[in-house]
């Protein structure tokens, strides 16, 4: 029952998505099919070609329900600028940036629970430094981050490659880039978490049956700790999707990320409205998963349901 | 683009240099703001060929850009810009969204049903993507800038005067108004949005911080301020290239940047921590 | 602004591209040294194309120096402007000019399978000049074509309606190039981003923002008569990436990432000279250079001394010697140096005289300053407007522009640069909304002048044309066309110098710099060569062990 309401709740949100793309393109100033082919020249058969398709001599809400049939039936519709199907454009650059998001979001993590368990309730300057270091990090833009760890590792040193590749190498500058202002933001949640539970009885009881610190860290904070970190996945997504445009171009990576602001120099509509749908897509998704993962990390809740 | 506000944990006793610091440092900005040439007489847009890429000295404190304009004049003069957007997005953006949390709390089921979808749906599309939609539709400039920054952060705040309002509904002065006989609309005015706008301020605060930064992101893209205008995020954007000759052109904007950030942060934890403090007790 | 920019619109003109002819191997810096066949050069340019193959249909030059490896041509252009055989071992001209005779290698095969011969020349001509091609440039290069007559498997004449000598250095250019007929059924936008010829390499398909990769054709025999060397190709493969960012083009190439970088920024240049693991190849190209063009249609500019003023009251030699780090050559005249009948004589007009431009100024009547110190007349500011694509700038460019306004304040100069995106710019350009345009237009032959100031080639009523100063003035026109009608060579350059004087009397031009091409290359990276309208190529280059 939940599921299928939450279902229903995620199709609303990628329906509002669509609504507000579909807004957008009858907003922008200047005529409709001007807007959907961008920059790019086309013959006025062409042209006579997107009216007809577009419905555009329609009323508004023909046209309306038109582009909703069309999206439907996955046809996200022609990108001028790319000279190919939206679908195909963002299908062709999905990967990268799913690569890089998951191995960003995996540094952040992974780098928030250890920075996390190693500060947490340790003495002042310990834990007081940590926070000075998060909140710098979360300050530090993200654009120019990228810049010095190029500059610093791969053009001075060189021990990174310098344009964008696949290889494992290639990923971690973007990577790191991408992923400190989450991890910073991901350890200060984290840490506040991992210092309640450790003031919670059954800690206590851990520790006088002869437990060590790591061990009643390891065995049952970290999993409390992650609860409230579950929550934040919404923010993670919109946080590494929007970090993914501004890396991707500081690292001349391929990618959805440059993909966009490509599609937004050229004033490529048809491709804007695909990206901003894939995003809401991939939020909802995320948002559903966490909830099932939500259930998996608490027991409680998996009892209640 | 909203962060979440980030619980921390009390600490035992403020940590007053890091406040000191970070309130010096924002009157500083608002020195630039108001009046940059208290800060220095250098005109941040006179170009001269014969000092390109000097590097810092008595001339020139932080050195000069690709263009030979000093870049501490540029800096100062890019504060201006900067926090505009940052202060004109986040106060649209406490417009919008105090009315909208205010009509989710308080127009009934199916006004907070509808309130709750649009946050839903704007919270669906990364923050960074949603600005450039407006850049698309409305063309590049600052005004859609600002426009696109508030509507990103709009949600955080509608949420945040949302639960205000309803946490105050069943509070004594509140009943005690209608209990006077005023209208619903009388108490949500006077009593409730007034004493839901503390904690909303200082998430106003934090909000300042992360929208200069996002519209600092927006120009290194090409898609905001433009030359010869000095903004931060351009002078970043257009010094990258020049990064082996001159890296000063290409680092003090980018402190400048980490540490408006950083100051409105650090003051704004604090005030939120004074807020909750107050309201605990 | 590159040539490029303007792809979008010339197909809706009868551009008169100036001739740009290419061939392989006019550079070859390294005589002596023994080349090394095999491996493979990973090289990075630095921007997209919208049709990256076929030059037939796109003006862009990165599809000229992408084409080129595939698609040899009838003839070769040499450094000095000399006609070479390539795919014609030989031919005629008729006496009246109108008719061009070539006889055709007989072992020439596409890689395809196809053979070449007279039947393939004529598909091909045919094909650009068809309105389907919808071709933005190539077409122009045969304005005078008639038809192709089939005489013989070898032999092949092609008619003009009028003589034209620039053909056969029109021939010359990849634009024209033979490709192979079978591989031209298929739709434009396919042959967009695959081609098939007869050249050394056969190219991969091109992915957008990607590049592509090119493989040796080793059944090659048939080289211009301008390369280094005869036979396949050296390498074994040639690797094509796109990299708009400057520095991480060049931090790839310093790295060892790449083997061969386009479009060095010249604040690298001294890093790139200094580093013994790299090489730079420098090529200044011939043709137009790049320059701020006064609109002298309409508001101050209008008046040829606020031209006058404009020219020398900026000390464009300064700016561009500052500027691009001593790289590129200050300007001072329409053409490059290194252009055919360029004429030396009319370069002291450009010199630079702050007192003269005040004086200027003041004898058109821009006597008063508002409380900003700009000049004024009848109240009015003296006003430029200067629509900028900062967007699509390079870095050196963007500076320029602000130093440009920069120094016109200190005249009392008020140019507004408006950073417009590409269609509103485009806009401007052709609506006649702007007081000052800046781009450059490169091409193997003086006739870049008819281009650049022929009152032929204004912008009307819509049309893309490419007149910038809008210029149109009865004796330059006749100087050009008596340039045109010239054979003899001296005549030539006795035509074109009366041209480049009109030009200079009229102040219809600020040159600013040389265009000048740096390619960054490894220091084990042999025998780039630099066509005559600058891009580079590949035919003769090898890797060293």
């Amino acid at each position: 029952m939940t599921a299928v309401r939450r279902l229903l709740g995620g199709l609303a949100v990628v329906w509002g998505a669509v609504t507000l793309t579909f807004l957008a393109l009858h907003l922008t100033p200047g005529s409709t099919v001007d807007a959907i082919v961008g920059q790019s020249v086309v013959t006025p058969e062409v042209r006579a070609q997107i009216v007809a398709e577009y419905g555009l001599d329609q009323p508004l809400w023909i046209q309306y329900l038109s582009y909703l049939g069309r999206l439907v039936r996955g046809d996200l519709g022609h990108s001028y600028g790319q000279g190919t199907q939206v679908a195909e454009a963002i299908g062709e650059q999905f990967g990268s940036t799913l690569l890089l998001v998951a191995v960003g979001l995996g540094l952040a993590f992974g780098g928030a629970v250890l920075v996390a368990a190693a500060t947490a309730h340790r003495s002042r300057w310990w834990r007081g430094s940590a926070v000075g270091a998060e909140r710098v990090s979360v300050a530090v833009p993200p654009f120019w981050l990228g810049i010095l760890l190029l500059v610093a590792f791969s053009f001075s040193l060189r021990w990174f490659p310098a344009i964008g590749s696949d290889s494992p190498r290639g990923l971690v500058l973007p990577a790191v880039a991408l992923a400190v202002a989450p991890a910073a933001m991901l350890s200060q949640v984290m840490r506040h978490a991992l210092e309640k539970t450790l003031e919670e009885p059954f800690v206590t009881s851990a520790r006088a049956r002869g437990l060590t610190r790591t061990a009643v860290l390891a065995r049952h904070a970290v999993r409390h700790a992650l609860l409230p970190v579950v929550t934040l996945a919404g923010w993670l997504v919109a946080a590494f999707i929007g970090g993914a445009i501004v890396t991707e171009t500081v690292f001349a990576r391929q990618g959805l990320g440059r993909l966009t602001v490509t599609a937004i120099e050229g004033k490529d509509f048809p491709l804007v409205s695909g990206l901003v749908l894939v995003s809401a897509v991939a939020y909802v998704v995320v948002g559903i998963g966490v909830d099932a993962l939500y259930g998996v990390l608490d027991p409680r809740l998996r009892a209640s349901t | 683009m909203t962060a979440p506000t980030v619980p921390v944990g009390a600490p035992r006793r403020p940590v007053r240099p890091a406040l000191l610091t970070g309130v010096a440092f924002l009157v500083l900005l608002a020195v630039a703001v108001i009046a940059p040439r208290a800060l220095t007489s250098i005109d941040p847009t006179a170009a001269d060929p014969l000092q390109i890429l000097q590097p810092p000295g008595a001339g020139h404190w932080l050195g000069t850009d690709q263009n030979g304009r000093d870049v501490f004049a540029r800096i100062v003069a890019g504060a201006r810009p900067s926090v505009l957007i940052g202060i004109f997005s986040s106060a649209l953006a406490l417009l919008a969204g105090t009315v909208l949390g205010v009509l989710g709390a308080k127009g009934g089921r199916v006004g907070s049903a509808i309130v709750t979808r649009l946050l839903d749906i704007v919270l669906a599309v990364p923050g960074l993507l949603l600005v450039l939609l407006a850049v698309a539709v409305l063309g590049s400039g600052t005004g859609p800038a600002v426009a696109g920054l508030a509507l990103v952060t709009t949600p955080g705040y509608a949420r945040l005067v949302r639960g205000e309002v309803i946490r105050l509904r069943d509070a004594e002065f509140v009943r005690a108004a209608h209990g006077l006989g005023w209208t619903r609309t009388q108490v949500v005015l006077r009593h409730v949005v007034p004493n839901a706008m503390g904690p909303v301020t200082v998430l106003a605060t934090l909000g300042i911080g992360s929208t200069i930064a996002a519209a600092a992101s927006l120009s290194y893209l090409g898609l905001g301020a433009q030359e010869p205008a000095a903004e931060w995020g351009l002078m970043l954007s257009v010094s990258t290239a020049y990064f082996s000759r001159a890296w000063w052109s290409a680092v003090f904007p980018g402190i400048a940047i980490t540490a408006t950030v950083l100051a409105i942060t650090v003051v704004g934890h604090h005030l939120q921590l004074r807020f909750d403090g107050r309201r605990a007790s | 602004m590159p040539r490029r920019l303007f792809a979008a619109v010339a197909a809706s003109s009868a551009l008169l591209l100036a001739a740009c002819g290419s061939a392989p191997g006019t550079g070859g810096t390294d005589a002596g040294a023994t080349p090394v066949p095999g491996g493979t050069l990973a090289f990075a340019v630095n921007r997209d194309a919208t049709c990256p193959l076929d030059p037939q249909q796109s003006p862009a030059s990165l599809t000229s120096l992408l084409a080129r490896p595939v698609v040899d041509s009838l003839v070769a252009l040499g450094p000095d402007s000399t006609v070479k055989p390539w795919l014609a071992t030989e031919w005629t001209v008729s006496p009246d000019g109108t008719a061009y005779t070539f006889t055709l290698r007989p072992d020439v095969a596409f890689t395809n399978g196809e053979k070449l011969d007279a039947a393939a020349v004529k598909t091909n001509l045919d094909r650009i000049v068809a309105p389907a091609t919808k071709s933005q440039a190539a077409a122009s290069l045969l304005a005078a074509y008639a038809g192709t007559r089939v005489i013989d498997a070898s032999h092949v004449e092609i008619d003009l309606k009028r003589p034209d000598s620039t053909l056969l250095t029109n021939l010359s250019t990849p634009a024209l190039g033979i490709q192979a007929p079978g591989s031209l059924t298929r739709t434009p936008a396919e042959v967009c981003t695959q081609i098939v010829g007869s050249g050394p390499f056969t190219a991969g398909a091109y992915t957008p923002a990607k590049g592509l990769s090119y493989t040796k054709n080793p059944a090659y025999q048939w080289g211009p008569g301008t390369s280094a060397h005869t036979g396949p190709a050296y390498l074994d493969g040639i690797t094509v990436s796109v990299v708009p960012e400057d520095t991480s083009r060049v931090g790839a190439l310093s790295s060892g990432q790449i083997d061969v970088a386009s479009d060095i920024p010249p604040v690298n240049v001294a890093d790139i000279s200094a580093n013994s693991q790299l090489a730079l190849e420098k090529f200044t190209a011939p043709g137009g250079v790049y320059s701020y063009f006064p609109n002298v249609s309409r508001g101050p500019f209008a008046d040829v001394n606020v031209r006058k003023a404009f020219r020398a009251g900026i000390d464009w030699n300064t700016l561009v010697k500052q500027l691009f780090f001593g790289v590129y050559d200050a300007a001072s005249g329409p053409l490059s140096p290194t252009t055919f009948a360029y004429d030396k004589q009319s370069s002291a007009a450009y010199a630079y005289d702050r007192d003269a431009a005040n004086r200027l100024l003041d004898q058109a009547g821009w006597t008063t300053r508002d409380a900003e110190g700009f000049r004024t007349k009848d109240g009015t500011r003296l006003t430029l407007v200067h629509p900028f694509l900062a967007s699509r700038a390079s870095a050196a460019n963007a500076t320029l522009a602000v130093q440009v306004q920069a120094a016109a304040k200190q005249l009392g100069i008020d140019v507004q640069t408006q950073n417009v995106e590409y269609p509103a710019y485009l806009a401007a350009f052709v609506n006649n909304q702007y007081d000052l345009f800046d781009f450059s237009w490169s091409g193997s032959s003086p006739s870049v002048l008819g281009t650049l100031f022929g009152s032929n080639n204004i912008s009307t009523g819509g049309k893309f044309a490419t007149n910038a100063s809008r210029l149109a003035d009865p004796q330059l026109d006749q100087a050009l066309s008596t340039a045109l009608a010239a054979k003899d060579p001296a005549a030539q350059v006795a035509a074109y110098a009366k041209a480049q004087q009109a030009v200079a009397d009229q102040a219809a031009v600020f040159p600013a710099y040389v265009t000048t091409v740096a390619v960054g290359t490894r220091a084990d990276v042999h025998g780039i060569g630099f066509a005559p309208d600058g891009y580079p190529t590949f035919y003769d280059a090898w890797k060293g062990k």
